[in-house]
């Protein structure tokens, strides 16, 4: 055995290293034996850590420093139960060897706690034919995935439960023990693979493990704040002239299959960037036109792309002028006029003289349309000079910064419809949906909205109501308030189209309110019954709670359509103040508006 | 005497219905709550008990975890047909139900029931109550208590059929629970104040797991009794019921690696006359109630309780209990547990059209559109509708001027005449297994179909179209569509995978034995064909498939035969 080179793997300094080494070398085999045997001993006895030990030979003080085993994290992922009874009883066994446990099944665990923990225990069964249970799929996949952290801070050992009957015999054990090593954990422990009469061999691998627990705690304890996440800052600043090209990381659409709408959950890497931001805040992106509409725009126009244009941007080609700088769809009023001016056009000059015609021709026309319908010879950069510079579209941010971190996550409802003969989209929604996947790159950069913020004191209860994509900042506030662990009174109000395809992020509300962080939510599904139901009539429904939360100086937000929306919960709010308060129209108007100067009624709608 | 189940170590089960309120538990609640398509935990368990299991889209599962939305839940719902009899009327009303809540299918069970799955919770209440409507329950066809109790549907063979089936009416109203709260939850009745629950014999508790009670008429045993808790054979002299051999203990769940648990078929241990049935009934379940382990699920059912105890302590207990001996079985002979298909003339000059259902779904797909079928019958027929136990329909009671548009309406939509069909798929019964079903393992229902179609290619090959080999499938070894009854019988292990098992007698007396594990279905095929090669050129005379393999030692007998007491 060499003493020098295992030490040096040890948790000391040259300098320890130099001095165990002589100390120890010269001891026989049964002296070591011996004295490990002591110190594991010490281990048990209860003092106060110290992990300084640098100017202390640990062999020449008798008062050798006794270290508290680190606290064990067990996860299991069961499907009959046998796993989590197993986890039990490690953790039942752990504590009465004076370790400390945090038990959780995989389902539940937050992977974002990964980065907290210092011995991991897996107990996971295998499902079908070398599948993972329900319960450990999320967390299975999230280790295997892009996503997957650097776990180098982590001791770990699994327990593989299976069939070996099957040809897959505790494949997700397998799976567990070889990720976990590869994202550069510590195997303190070899697997233990079990079949179906598991008891003893699960035994011995929990006494194997907690022995090794209980011996490597020291090195553990120094292995602390190695974890401190820096965000490189470069020195740039991003806003909208230089938005940050942003990676995205996941796409989801949350309907499901069958559902008439199409919502996307997008997380996007902020890494490197500098970008801070609060929920509340809105996110600006940048979209791009559909290549088959710019095709089609060039087609009437008679243009190859070729050509070249004089830009806000530079000299470019016309085709990527059409694609990147100048938007194609919809057509506005802007574009209108200044084609009806161009082209001296007298029928859109007509349209034009009159506010209400003018809306009338712009719904569901593109610039396509226009050109198809009052065709004109133009010169490309005629052509250019008549579009609408690329805009951002701003999106209420559905993430905080403390929960994800490096992440931004955008809630984006798509915008698709068929007028005048072909089916068109939204801009920047359609750029989302179908033109940009994960890996690929999106403009953006950071919208700061002051006037839709949590309350600045923790206590105050918060009402909110954001049916369809106006749930996006509410997602923000839940994981704002759950990783401050503040515990405030919080009354969701949400709506959509339909329960089973549109509730838009429903595990984890049900997570939020089975954690206490959300007190109250309400539902409302406007096509599950003849009789259309929205948000608003929940609050009616629920008048008197929600009038007494005001008095107790609630704060109420409203998030999503302002078309409609905002107006019907606006009413609904005047309607319960005037019935609950017994006060005239007035008066209740009157309540709003102090609501209003108070920083108590905010509102994010578009 | 040895003592009554200890009541320490109870399991969740127990506490839940102990503390339910007979049945009760929060459903009211449940049902309300909007954020969830689920019942609250403990409800799940307790709304078996009035007829539905909460259950959900095993298809859509993963799908739905990406896109943060919960399960997609839907619950089954059972309704209750003492002997599988309904009218036209309830035929209709029943259609019509699994179109508007349901997922647009009826499954007609191995236990002569009606299923509609697919159904959302907030569509639960309207499709009970629409069931009631038309008299028919779903009270107490799952849970802990009696389920539908099974009769021989084929009328037109005896003249003591009629009172049989009144008596399976009759024993299935009497085990009803008697608990308020179904009416209370379901159809809006109000408790009236100041009347307790009472419960004189299930008590609050209930049993320790399902009761399956089951009456048979020689020698058909297309109801499979022997795979009952209870059951009662028929005797008959002179056209008139004589009294019923009592069988009891059977019960074909198991659990894969859990040796204690094990399909088991009912003994035969005495005689009753006829006016002691619900007598003897009552005395059974009333032990099973007293005895029955309530601490694993896995045990409890009654065939444990006799064979923790034995089947002389459980006779002695009886006969105790009743304060009278039964009397010796009486002889009796089962000749087949299939369906025979087509017209056949009952003793009362009329009609009763056997129709195969391939695994009970009464459902419309393109060039078969049996269900439309059935509920165009439904509006012209005035006999009745039976569901056999085997899955299928017998359309009851038609005059002879009605067969031929009974006929012409399954023609013109494609429901295939009976004569093209083998007698391989003919036998075919599978439970529903995926995407509904949680406890499914593998595909049942909607694969089996296809897998006699491969089957069939050498079936045919070796002249045996014309031969009932009964063959079953089931998702997992709970054993909804009895394959350990079946002649070639098949359990889902893992997708794709399946336990093949062999050499049950045709009529329902013996039990299956395990041939090979885990095969996928070109080992199934490669399995079988040599033993239905062998079979078509060395069988005996009139010898079943089952018996064959048994002869020829391609399988072990199964080791415990069922018993007929001296």
């Amino acid at each position: 055995m060499d003493l020098k080179k295992g030490l040096e793997r040890g948790p000391f300094n040259d300098r320890q290293t130099e001095k165990l080494s002589n100390a120890l070398s010269e001891l026989d085999s049964g002296q070591l034996y011996w004295l490990s045997g002591y110190f594991s001993g010490l281990n048990y006895v209860a003092s106060t850590v110290s992990p300084e030990l640098d100017n202390q030979t640990i062999v020449s003080t008798t008062t050798v420093t006794e270290v508290k085993p680190e606290k064990i994290n067990i996860l299991f992922g069961s499907h009959t139960g046998n796993s989590e009874a197993l986890a039990k009883n490690l953790a039942a066994q752990a504590k009465e060897r004076g370790v400390e446990v945090d038990i959780s099944d995989m389902a539940s665990f937050k992977t974002r706690e990964l980065k907290n923990i210092k011995n991991l225990a897996v107990v996971v069964s295998t499902h079908g034919l070398g599948e993972p249970p329900v319960q450990a799929e999320d967390l299975h996949k999230y280790l295997h995935g892009k996503k997957a952290p650097n776990l180098s801070h982590v001791n770990f050992s699994v327990l593989g439960l299976g069939d070996s009957s099957y040809v897959d015999f505790c494949q997700t054990g397998k799976d567990f023990d070889t990720i976990l090593e590869k994202l550069g954990a510590k195997r303190l422990a070899p697997r233990q693979d079990c079949d179906v009469d598991y008891e003893e061999e699960a035994e011995a691998w929990q006494k194997i493990f907690l022995d090794s627990i209980v011996r490597t705690s020291e090195e553990v304890s120094n292995l602390e704040n190695l974890n401190d996440v820096i965000a490189p800052v470069n020195g740039i600043k991003y806003d909208k002239k230089k938005p940050f090209e942003a990676t995205i990381l996941e796409k989801i659409n949350l309907n499901a299959t069958g559902s008439s709408k199409e919502t996307i959950h997008l997380e996007l890497d902020l890494a490197g960037s500098g970008i801070t931001y609060e929920p509340g805040d809105a996110l600006g992106v940048y979209g791009s036109n559909s290549p088959k509409l710019v095709q089609a725009v060039l087609e009437a126009t008679n243009f190859d792309g070729k050509e070249n244009v004089i830009t806000h941007k530079g000299e470019k080609k016309l085709l990527e002028a059409l694609t990147y700088d100048y938007e194609l769809t919809p057509l506005s009023k802007t574009t209108l006029s200044k084609y009806a001016e161009l082209t001296d056009n007298l029928r859109l000059n007509k349209i034009l003289s009159n506010s209400a015609p003018v809306l009338e021709y712009l719904k569901g026309r593109d610039i396509l349309d226009l050109l198809k319908e009052e065709p004109h010879k133009l010169s490309p950069n005629e052509l250019i000079s008549v579009l609408r510079k690329n805009t951002p579209r701003m999106y209420s941010i559905a993430s905080s910064q403390k929960a994800v971190e490096d992440e931004v996550h955008l809630l984006v409802s798509v915008v698709r419809y068929n007028a005048f003969g072909r089916n068109k989209e939204g801009h920047c929604s359609s750029t989302l949906a179908d033109r940009l996947e994960v890996d690929d790159k999106v403009k953006i950069f950071l919208d700061k909205n002051s006037r839709f913020k949590l309350p600045k004191k923790p206590d105050i209860p918060i009402i909110m109501v954001g049916p369809g994509t106006g749930i996006a900042p509410f997602r923000a506030f839940m994981q704002q308030l759950e990783v401050s662990e503040k515990r405030t009174p919080s009354w969701l109000f949400f709506g959509d189209r339909n329960f089973t395809t549109d509730f838009l992020y429903q595990t984890e509300w049900q997570q939020y309110l089975k954690e206490g962080i959300l007190t109250k939510a309400d539902v409302a599904f406007s096509r599950d019954q003849t009789h259309k139901q929205y948000v608003q009539h929940r609050m009616l429904e629920n008048g008197k709670e929600l009038y007494n939360w005001l008095e107790s100086g609630a704060h109420f937000y409203v998030c999503g359509d302002a078309k409609n929306m905002a107006k019907d919960v606006d009413l609904a709010l005047k309607q319960i103040i005037q019935q609950q308060g017994g006060v005239t129209l007035e008066k209740a108007e009157e309540y709003i508006k102090n609501l209003q100067l108070s920083n108590r009624y905010q509102a994010d709608i578009y | 005497m040895e003592k009554k189940f200890a009541q320490d170590n109870l399991s969740e089960d127990e506490h839940i219905k102990d503390k339910s309120d007979f049945l009760r538990g929060t459903i009211k609640e449940s049902l309300q709550n909007r954020l969830t398509g689920a019942l609250d935990t403990d409800d799940v368990k307790l709304i078996k008990y009035h007829g539905s299991y909460q259950q959900y889209d095993r298809d859509l599962e993963s799908e739905r975890k990406q896109k943060k939305l919960e399960p997609l839940y839907q619950f089954m719902v059972r309704v209750r047909a003492a002997g599988g009899l309904t009218t036209p009327k309830q035929w209709l009303a029943l259609d019509k139900l699994s179109d508007e809540y349901g997922n647009g299918t009826l499954k007609l069970t191995s236990r002569q029931s009606f299923q509609f799955h697919g159904i959302l919770k907030r569509g639960l209440k309207p499709t009970i109550q629409a069931v009631n409507e038309v008299l028919l329950s779903t009270l107490a066809t799952c849970g802990d208590v009696n389920r539908n109790v099974m009769c021989n549907s084929n009328p037109y063979q005896s003249l003591i059929h009629k009172e049989v089936y009144g008596l399976a009416g009759e024993i299935s109203n009497y085990f009803l629970p008697k608990t308020t709260a179904y009416h209370e939850i379901w159809l809006n009745k109000e408790k009236v104040a100041g009347t307790p629950d009472f419960e004189p014999l299930y008590h609050h508790t209930y049993l320790p797991r399902k009761f399956k009670i089951a009456l048979a008429i020689p020698p058909n045993n297309e109801i499979d009794i022997f795979a009952n808790d209870l059951g009662f054979i028929a005797i008959e002299e002179n056209n008139k019921i004589k009294g019923f051999n009592i069988c009891v203990g059977g019960g074909l769940g198991s659990t894969f690696g859990n040796e204690t648990t094990y399909p088991r078929l009912a003994d035969v241990i005495g005689f009753t006359p006829k006016e002691k049935v619900i007598e003897v009934a009552e005395t059974v379940i009333a032990i099973q109630r007293d005895y029955g382990n309530r601490s694993d699920r896995r045990l409890s059912r009654l065939k444990h309780t006799i064979d923790d105890r034995g089947l002389e302590w459980f006779v002695n207990e009886l006969n105790t209990r009743l304060g009278w001996k039964l009397a010796s079985p009486r002889s009796y002979q089962f000749i087949s547990n299939g369906d025979k298909y087509g017209w056949l003339k009952g003793i009362n000059n009329k009609w009763f059209y056997t129709l195969f259902v391939e695994h009970g779904r009464v459902k419309n797909e393109e060039g078969y559109s049996l269900k439309k079928a059935l509920s165009e019958i439904a509006y012209i027929h005035k006999g009745d509708f039976r569901l056999t136990g085997n899955q299928n329909l017998i359309i009851g009671n038609v005059l002879e001027k009605d067969k031929k548009n009974i006929e012409d309406i399954l023609k013109k939509n494609g429901v295939k005449d009976h004569s093209k069909l083998t007698g391989l798929r003919k036998s075919s019964m599978a439970c529903v297994a995926l995407g509904t079903c949680g406890l499914a393992f593998a595909e049942s229902e909607r694969y089996l179909p296809s897998l006699i179609d491969k089957l069939d290619v050498i079936i045919r090959k070796n002249g045996l179209e014309e031969n009932e080999i009964n063959i079953r499938m089931t998702g997992c070894p709970n054993n909804c569509a009895r394959s350990s009854l079946g002649e070639i019988g098949l359990v889902g292990r893992a997708i794709g995978r399946y336990n093949l098992y062999l050499g049950a007698s045709h009529n329902g007396d013996r039990l299956n034995s395990l041939y090979k594990e885990m095969l996928s279905e070109a080992d199934i095929l490669a399995e079988l064909e040599p033993i239905i090669v062998a079979y078509a050129q060395e069988r005996d005379m009139e010898e079943s498939f089952g018996n064959f393999v048994i002869r020829k030692e391609i399988v072990e007998k199964t080791i415990r035969p069922l018993q007929v007491l001296k």
